[in-house]
């Protein structure tokens, strides 16, 4: 056995040794380099249209024993293409391709085992024309007709080897470029008629992917281990439960390709395994940095995808991604927060026919960020040019998040708890730009404990809703955004003393785009709640079911120009108190306009239309009510002046119905039927002005004119005014407008006088006016009197009150009153009156003109009817003092049939003039007329008639009651003419008989020089007084 | 008719003889007027044109001669003054009478049949 042992390997042995020498026989002596070359390169000749180098071509067999190989030791092949990148179409140091010779022998079968090839460099290029470098087999010189049939019976290849190769794909018409460096990659392939089946297994270290622009993979490592078949007839190839590596993130995948005829099929699929997002977000940083710049991601995420299509000329396959991540945290440097907890699902579908409808869905989304959570989903499309975000959110925002989306050195400080969903639509450029005003924005959120604190202004409310639409589709001037507020109870403070609480409050807002300072900011909206307190200080208010509309648009350009606002308001009740100060009012309601004047848009115009019912005010003890009271005011603003009054240029009308005044300055209140007036800067046109105080009412009715001037300085304000009233309390009425216009100074007591009346003062004249009232008054009370049918005009001007011809009747007589009271200071009143009585009972005229007592003492003795004229002026102080050097006056009487009442003194006159006891105490007549000139009071001489006798008295007193006067008895039952001097005073009065002085007074043919003097004097008095009656 | 002649005679004579007897009447210049004149507190004055004014000036008073002083005019026929104050509140004069017992140039006495007025002038 061990013979035959020895002898079989031996046998071998030689056997091997005979193969041995026959292959190296062979390989050095028959298939020498230098035969098999030539061979090559003229074969290559005749295949190859491009430049081709070929080094030396080796047969081999121990190095690719047992098989052998054809060993090329240098191959170029050149193809160059105007723009391609290089003209080397492949170029290796080493091609080895090991050939099972037996096959060939035996079966003409030409299976290759393995092609090696050493650091190959392939560039397949096509260029902008569609040609390709690698189109390099010669054309048939004559079309071949027959059919197709190879020269061996079978050919196969079982594998490729490919060490330290460089791979280079570039297609210039779809604008592709795939390079794989330092490629390791080997294909077993198993051939079974025209199926091949096997394993592909390779490593590149640098693959790259360029296309339509964008670098979507670059420089990073590939690998990829995947049982293949590729159907020869169908050429068909498909992967089979691969494994891909980018970047070491794995993948599953199975793929199907088929090159049709004009088109190639695809069906490519992958799931990954969970990967680190990190190295996805790096991965995909790469074609979409641009928009990922400053992001940062960290968690786990699944990705699968597939590629599904044909690649036709004018079709593309679809690509499909899908991720589902996990644990996922986001961090945004423009953000300052970071998105944590994030989990959820994202589809990324590309249409490589269209790239317009390649998008990005993202769903089954949740995440939180500080205290805060989300979910929702989203769309973004438009992904290879302006994307467009479709964000649907639910939303936990706990608003203490909000705050660092604040700036830093505002003062705020928020909390609470917003619940709610939104949805944007915008794209991204309108995101960089911040273009708020293009985005379609619009959620709802119930907030609730909200706290919002600003500087020393806090807000509060315990439930709220809040909607908001951008952009406000209903209001093109305020596009922007509509904000819908509803709160059950919102409560404002602003430091410690300023209070607002607002319940049901309803609040609708929209604005122009706050953020262009380009274009007007417009804002309006409406408001509405159930009621407002608010307290500030000693102050509060109360609005009952406030609602209204405002509108307002501010040039943000031009900071000088004027803004517009409008707002209307209806409210059921305002009260508002202050210290003694309390306002309620029945459903004030109006409209407040405020916007650039039509004439000058430089200066403002407001207009206000107020309406209420009733209104109830009290201050301190001074109480207003009124029913109904109606404004209708515009006011222009002039800037330029500088007094406030002139700045601001009304015009309107005031309506007020039943009105009540109460103040304790009057006893009683102060009824205001009817207001209605018409305003203008410079007119008041008072259409009914009633008012009823205590016993007087009145109605006013007319024009005060000449306003701005008056409020210039530079003219009175005037009056023209029709004043009627049935009675009038002519005190008390005085007392009301006494001291109007009159500076400190001019109403200070400089020689205090104490007042005598108890009043606060005299009545002082309004200055810087001209007002005529043309009064009509059935019943006027003036001092302890009654003025019946007083007519007349009274006017004041600038500190003058002038009484014009004022017909009335008195108890005592009809009267006319021509009167003038100035107060130029207070200690320094003028008074003058012409009055003219007729038909008056002489003890009422005492009754009536006190200080007519003194002038004419001697009335006191006569009663009856008679005529009185009388002109008097003086000055008095600020207790209505005469200032007696300052009297002057005259006056006139006239008598018929007076009563001479019996006193002492006329009985001592009498028994000095022996007058007859029986003489009746009657007087048929008197006429007499006075002087009064300061202190005195100068009787020129009269004459009376009394029974028998005649007498004329003449003399002086002044008012200290100092008498000196003389009568002469001119005719009498006596013989002789008698004359007495009556001297001194009334507690000392001296009578003594003395010569007649007057005794031819009243005969013309005697009378003397003097008398007729005097005479004329008297005529003169009596013509000056009764030239002023006016006729009926 | 003689005796009829000198009764003639003696009644002429007697006639002139009466005139002769009554008191000559005083004639004053009234150039001599124009100015201011004072008399304790009350002040007078006197312009060129018949006008003047009328006041008292009473210390610690708010009196002066603008405000609180009548307007008037005057005439004076041989000793006869005649003073016409002028009313505010009308227009209408006052007048009031006085017989010049003596005008100098700083003195002026008046009287008005119940007494005499001595005024001093002032500047």
């Amino acid at each position: 056995m061990k013979k035959a042992l020895k002898i079989f390997l031996i046998s071998l042995l030689s056997l091997l040794t005979v193969c041995l020498i026959a292959v190296g026989i062979l390989s050095w002596v028959i298939f020498t380099p230098e035969k098999l070359t030539p061979i090559v390169r003229n074969q290559l000749d005749k295949m190859l249209i491009c430049e081709h180098q070929t080094g030396d071509v080796e047969l081999t067999f121990f190095s690719t024993f047992p098989e052998f190989g054809l060993k090329i030791n240098g191959f170029l092949l050149k193809n160059s293409l105007p723009g391609t990148p290089s003209d080397t179409l492949l170029n290796s140091d080493k091609v080895v391709a090991t050939i099972d010779l037996k096959a060939l022998w035996k079966n003409r079968e030409l299976i290759v085992n393995e092609l090696y090839i050493d650091k190959a460099f392939i560039l397949a290029y096509t260029d902008s024309a569609g040609r390709t470098n690698y189109d390099i087999m010669r054309p048939d010189e004559e079309p071949d007709t027959t059919a197709f049939e190879l020269p061996f019976k079978r050919l196969a290849l079982d594998k490729i080897q490919l060490d330290d190769a460089r791979i280079v794909y570039h297609d210039t018409p779809m604008d592709m470029v795939l390079s794989l460096n330092k490629l390791d990659a080997g294909i077993n392939m198993n051939w079974k008629g025209d199926l091949i089946t096997g394993m592909m297994q390779g490593e590149a270290t640098n693959f790259s992917f360029y296309w339509d622009e964008t670098d979507y993979i670059k420089q990073i490592p590939l690998e990829i281990n995947t049982p293949f078949s590729f159907d020869l007839k169908e050429m068909k190839l498909q992967f089979n439960a691969g494994t891909l590596a980018l970047n070491d993130l794995t993948f599953d995948m199975n793929a199907l390709i088929q090159n049709k005829p004009e088109e190639i099929l695809l069906d490519i699929a992958f799931n990954s395994v969970e990967l680190p997002a990190k190295s996805v977000f790096d991965l995909l940083y790469v074609p979409f940095g641009e928009y990922l710049e400053g992001m940062t991601v960290d968690g786990k995420t699944f990705v699968n995808g597939s590629l599904k299509g044909i690649i036709a000329d004018s079709v593309m396959p679809v690509f499909d991604l899908k991720a589902d991540f996990r644990q996922l945290k986001f961090a945004y440097e423009s953000l300052p927060y970071e998105l944590y907890d994030m989990s959820g699902k994202a589809d990324i579908a590309m249409d490589l026919n269209d790239n317009e409808k390649w998008y990005v869905k993202v769903y089954d989304f949740e995440g939180k960020t500080g205290k805060s959570s989300f979910s929702g989903t989203a769309f973004v499309d438009q992904l290879m040019g302006d994307m467009r975000f479709d964000i649907d959110a639910k939303a936990r925002l706990n608003l203490v998040d909000a705050k660092p989306m604040l700036p830093d050195d505002m003062p705020v400080d928020i909390s609470g708890l917003a619940i709610g969903n939104a949805k944007i639509k915008f794209l991204y450029s309108q995101f960089m730009e911040n273009q708020f005003d293009k985005m379609l924005i619009q959620g709802k959120f119930n907030v609730k404990y909200l706290v919002a604190d600003y500087d020393t202004i806090s807000l509060r409310s315990k439930v709220a809703e809040l909607a908001f639409q951008m952009p406000n589709i209903k209001s093109k001037e305020t596009s922007f955004v509509e904000l819908d507020i509803a709160s059950k109870q919102v409560e404002v403070e602003m430091g410690k003393n300023t209070k607002a609480v607002i319940r049901n409050l309803g609040l609708v807002t929209s604005t122009s785009n706050i953020m262009n300072e380009k274009l007007p900011l417009a804002v309006n909206g409406s408001f509405k709640g159930m009621d407002m307190t608010a307290g500030m200080d000693n102050m509060t208010a109360f609005m009952g079911n406030p609602k209204g509309n405002f509108n307002l648009i501010i040039d943000m350009q031009d900071s000088t120009a004027i803004p517009v606002f409008d707002c209307d308001f209806d409210l059921s009740k305002l009260a508002a108190s202050m210290d003694t100060i309390q306002v309620d009012i029945a459903n004030p309601r109006g409209v407040v306009l405020y916007h650039p004047d039509a004439h000058d848009v430089k200066r403002p115009y407001m207009q206000l239309e107020y309406h209420s019912d009733r209104l109830a005010a009290r201050m301190g003890e001074t109480k207003i009510d009124t029913e109904n009271i109606s404004v209708d005011a515009g006011v222009a603003y002039d800037g330029s002046q500088k007094n406030f009054l002139l700045q601001w240029i009304p015009k309107g009308y005031v309506k007020m119905n039943q009105g009540r005044i109460s103040t304790p300055q009057l006893a009683t209140e102060i009824q205001i039927p009817a207001i209605d007036f018409d305003f203008t800067p410079d007119e008041y046109l008072i259409r009914d002005s009633r008012l009823i105080i205590d016993k007087s009412d009145f109605q006013l009715t007319g024009q005060l004119t000449n306003v701005r001037p008056y409020l210039k300085d530079e003219g009175l304000l005037k009056g023209d005014f029709n004043f009627r009233s049935h009675t009038t309390d002519v005190n008390q009425l005085l007392d009301l407008v006494s001291g109007m216009g009159y500076g400190q100074e001019e109403t200070e007591a400089k020689e205090e006088t104490p007042a005598t009346n108890g009043s606060s003062g005299p009545f002082m004249v309004p200055k810087g006016v001209d007002i005529s009232l043309y009064t009509s008054v059935n019943e006027a009370l003036v001092s302890k009197d009654t003025a019946r049918n007083v007519q007349g005009t009274v006017t004041i001007k600038d500190g003058v009150m002038i009484l014009e011809s004022m017909l009335f009747t008195t108890s005592a007589a009809k009267m006319q009153l021509t009167g003038m009271y100035k107060s130029p200071r207070r200690n320094h009143l003028f008074t003058g009156i012409d009055l003219h009585l007729l038909e008056i009972e002489i003890p009422e005229l005492l009754k009536l003109i006190p200080d007519v007592d003194t002038i004419m003492p001697m009335l006191r003795s006569f009663a009856g009817t008679g005529e009185f004229h009388m002109t008097i002026e003086t000055y008095l102080d600020s207790a209505y003092n005469l200032k007696k050097s300052t009297l002057l006056g005259a006056a006139s009487v006239r008598g018929q049939d007076l009563v001479l009442l019996d006193g002492e003194t006329f009985t001592e006159i009498a028994k000095t003039l022996r007058f007859n006891k029986k003489t009746e105490n009657k007087i048929d007549s008197l006429s007499a007329e006075f002087t009064v000139i300061k202190n005195n009071v100068y009787v020129y001489p009269f004459l009376i008639v009394m029974d028998k006798y005649k007498a004329i008295v003449e003399g002086r007193h002044n008012l200290d009651m100092n008498f000196d006067y003389h009568i002469s008895l001119i005719d009498s039952p006596l013989p002789i003419k008698l004359g007495v001097d009556v001297k001194g005073n009334l507690d000392d009065m001296k009578i003594r008989p003395v010569k007649c002085k007057y005794a031819n007074m009243y005969r013309p043919a005697r009378r003397t020089e003097v008398d007729t003097k005097k005479l004329e004097l008297r005529n003169m008095i009596r013509q000056v007084l009764t030239d002023r009656v006016r006729e009926e | 008719m003689k005796r009829t002649f000198n009764y003639l005679i003696a009644l002429v004579i007697t006639a002139i003889a009466m005139v002769s007897c009554l008191p000559e009447e005083d004639v004053f210049d009234e150039t001599l007027l124009y100015g201011r004149w004072r008399s304790g507190v009350a002040y007078i004055r006197f312009d060129e044109g018949g006008a003047g004014k009328e006041w008292d000036l009473t210390p610690g008073k708010e009196t002066y001669e603008d405000d609180e002083g009548g307007e008037m005019t005057w005439t004076l026929v041989k000793s006869d003054l005649t003073i016409i104050r002028i009313t505010t509140t009308t227009g209408s004069g006052v007048p009031h009478t006085y017989t010049v017992i003596q005008l100098t140039s700083t003195t002026l006495k008046l009287n008005d049949g119940f007494g005499t007025i001595t005024y001093t002038k002032v500047n």
